[in-house]
């Protein structure tokens, strides 16, 4: 697959960097769908609630010197894991905030992720909301200028996206990782926080050229 | 379904794009097919208000829940408590527990202590997901709580867990099935988890179609068979597991009812899914990076081919035992707490004959644990079988020949299944559990 091979053409000349990023959003907006899509180039119409939490990994080059790879906790959107958040969030790099464009509450329910966010997780975290199922737009409930204005306002990166066409779900991941500030997030995040730490080698800071990985 | 959707609410967006859809969940608790289903389960709170029911939408069941409440606060008052009712071919099975009642409503031939254990497993997988200590604060802080709200995305366990139930004895008799497999397999799997135990681990499993392959456990701590069902219940009543490396928050209340474990899962090959337990919630990470020793180990040795292979082809049929007229049988060891059964073929492979045998293995089973006058050995013939039940101190077989075969036949062909069974005891059961 190609990013397979733009991993490869890019690690042998440039630099890898990691980070984690967490979706929140109430149940059913797409967390998984968009996951599922961005990782697997998947969709399926009857996915079922997520359990606890999943993790899943990505890689995508931004340029020929540059890959990054996304460590992602896709969260469960269901009440009674809402005390779990902090576990995901509290050490994540990036957050994607997901709403669904037929629901009006899931975009306040979305709100309140993102102030959570802006009060307890990590000063830099680059926050992105996403308001998902834009194929629906026949039973669309939300304007994408009001949700814009509101992204705007709040300094979050927004798209509309749809995880059953795939429509802006690529881009949405690139656009976060070209908002990192891949430096010094390179020089800041070793050795980090608690809770649950990332895998035993430290790929935040750039990986020397044919450091093979097998 | 009827065509009269008339009076059924206009379907909310919400539901219509929700991931699980439910057989029954728009069936009109009015209407005549949602009376004629054979088994109903409800559970309420104690105030009345409605949690879950197997059949159609449990918001629209509150005028019976509001009946159901009154009942039981009406034996409640007089310092007594309901425990069954019959009314005519139906029986009204009660279950108290604190600020939750569960009631089983059948007209199956299941009895009464049959049914009060099914409750009890429906019960246990509610604590699962919330523990009992969560269950009663709740509930202290308002007794009018609405319940669903913090049992979303629960529906599908349970209501697997209730198909569960009439389709797999291993409810009934209180065990669980291992995968039939070559006894030095599943040794060497065993002493590859070996390599991983920790003290972030507590247990660690793989488990196969509803079935056990090996399980790692602490020397103190047995895994409990109601637990190991709920730990089925989980990954077979969800497909998300098989889209990435899942953690979740579970309580076995066997183990401990008060609080959370932390449950890491991962399916290794098509079929087989790996679990490790730890009672700790930040350990994901290790436990993931067991997984990958675990693979690694399974591969350069080509066991993980070999497990997926076994585990595709593991049942055996009855013709394999070479036992003459007997048609199907479920043996339970009593010692390890495990039971097999062959593979339904013809006629029992149509599920209707299934249900009829099952129907006759669980009045069998009744019959033989009776409160009042227990049997060792049973022997009932119906039109299409003759079913034997046989409770000895160390197996409880229900075996089902031709109804016309005489005792002398069934008593030969009983032998020569338990010495087949004991020929094959080793790769049919796991023995000895890898302890640590
Ligand atoms: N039409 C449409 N349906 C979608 C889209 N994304 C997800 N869905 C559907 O919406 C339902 C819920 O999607 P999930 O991805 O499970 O939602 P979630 O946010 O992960 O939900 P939880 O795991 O419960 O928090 C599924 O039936 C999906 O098929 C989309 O872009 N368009
Ligand atoms: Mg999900």
């Amino acid at each position: 697959m190609s990013t397979t091979n733009n991993r490869q053409n890019a690690q042998a000349s440039g630099k890898l960097y990691q980070f984690k990023l967490v979706l929140l959003g109430e149940s059913a907006v797409g967390k998984s769908s968009l996951v599922l899509r961005f990782v697997k180039d998947q969709f399926d119409d009857y996915r079922e609630s997520t359990i606890g939490a999943a993790f899943l990994t990505q890689t995508i080059s931004l340029d020929d010197n540059t890959t990054v790879k996304f460590e992602i906790w896709d969260t469960a959107g269901q009440e009674r894991y809402k005390s779990l958040a902090p576990m995901y969030y509290r050490n994540a790099n990036c957050a994607v905030v997901v709403y669904d464009i037929t629901q009006p509450s899931s975009l306040d329910k979305a709100k309140s992720w993102v102030k959570e966010l802006q009060r307890q997780a990590d000063p830099n975290i680059v926050i992105a909301l996403a308001g998902n199922k834009s194929d629906l737009n026949a039973r669309r409930a939300i304007d994408s200028e009001e949700a814009q204005a509101y992204a705007t306002d709040t300094g979050l990166l927004f798209f509309e996206t749809s995880a059953k066409t795939a429509v802006n779900v690529n881009e949405l991941f690139t656009s976060i990782a070209k908002k990192m500030p891949l430096e010094q997030l390179a020089a800041n995040s070793r050795g980090r926080g608690s809770g649950l730490k990332q895998r035993g080698v430290d790929l935040t800071s750039p990986t020397p050229a044919n450091n093979c990985s097998c | 379904m009827s065509n009269d959707h008339s009076n059924v609410p206009v379907i909310s967006v919400d539901e219509e794009y929700s991931g699980y859809r439910r057989k029954y969940g728009h069936e009109d608790p009015q209407s005549v097919n949602w009376c004629r289903h054979r088994k109903h389960f409800f559970i309420l709170s104690s105030a009345g208000k409605p949690i879950y029911t197997r059949y159609g939408d449990e918001s629209r069941i509150s005028g019976y829940t509001g009946v159901i409440q009154a009942i039981v606060s009406f034996f409640v008052d007089a310092e007594d408590s309901i425990r069954c009712i019959n009314a005519g071919n139906h029986k009204f099975v009660f279950l108290l527990k604190g600020p939750l009642y569960l009631v089983a409503v059948s007209r199956t031939n299941e009895s009464e202590t049959q049914l009060r254990d099914q409750l009890n497993y429906l019960y246990n997988q509610i604590l699962s997901v919330l523990t009992s200590t969560q269950l009663t604060r709740i509930f202290e802080q308002r007794i009018n709580y609405d319940l669903r709200l913090l049992l979303g995305g629960t529906e599908p366990f349970l209501d697997n867990l209730a198909t569960s139930m009439s389709d797999e004895p291993g409810f009934m008799l209180g065990s669980i099935q291992c995968v039939r497999m070559n006894k030095e397999l599943r040794d060497k799997i065993g002493s590859i988890l070996q390599i991983v135990k920790s003290k972030d681990l507590l247990y660690a499993m793989l488990i196969a179609n509803n079935k056990l392959i090996t399980l790692l456990r602490p020397k103190r701590h047995s895994l409990h068979s109601a637990d190991l069902h709920l730990i089925f219940n989980m990954v077979n009543g969800s497909s998300t597991f098989r889209s990435a490396e899942s953690w979740t928050p579970i309580c076995l209340p066997k183990f401990n009812n008060k609080g959370f474990l932390h449950a890491y899962v991962c399916y290794i090959t098509g079929n087989v899914c790996l679990l490790l337990i730890s009672p700790d919630k930040d350990k994901f990470f290790e436990l993931s990076d067991a997984k990958s020793i675990i693979v690694e180990e399974l591969t350069s040795c080509n066991a993980l081919q070999a497990i997926e292979e076994v585990s595709q082809s593991e049942g055996y049929s009855i013709a394999d035992v070479g036992a003459a007229g007997l048609r199907h049988f479920i043996y339970k060891s009593r010692k390890h707490v495990q039971y097999t059964s062959p593979t339904f073929m013809a006629p029992y492979n149509d599920p209707h004959e299934k249900q009829k045998l099952f129907k006759l293995y669980r009045y069998t089973h009744d019959r033989m644990h009776s409160r009042i006058r227990p049997l060792k050995v049973h022997y009932y013939v119906s039109p299409t079988e003759t079913i034997l039940g046989w409770i000895t101190s160390t197996f409880e077989l229900y075996a089902a020949f031709g109804p016309l075969i005489s005792k002398s036949a069934l008593t030969n062909s009983s032998h020569t299944l338990l010495k087949w069974i004991k020929k094959e005891e080793e790769n049919l059961f796991i023995l000895n559990s890898q302890v640590f």
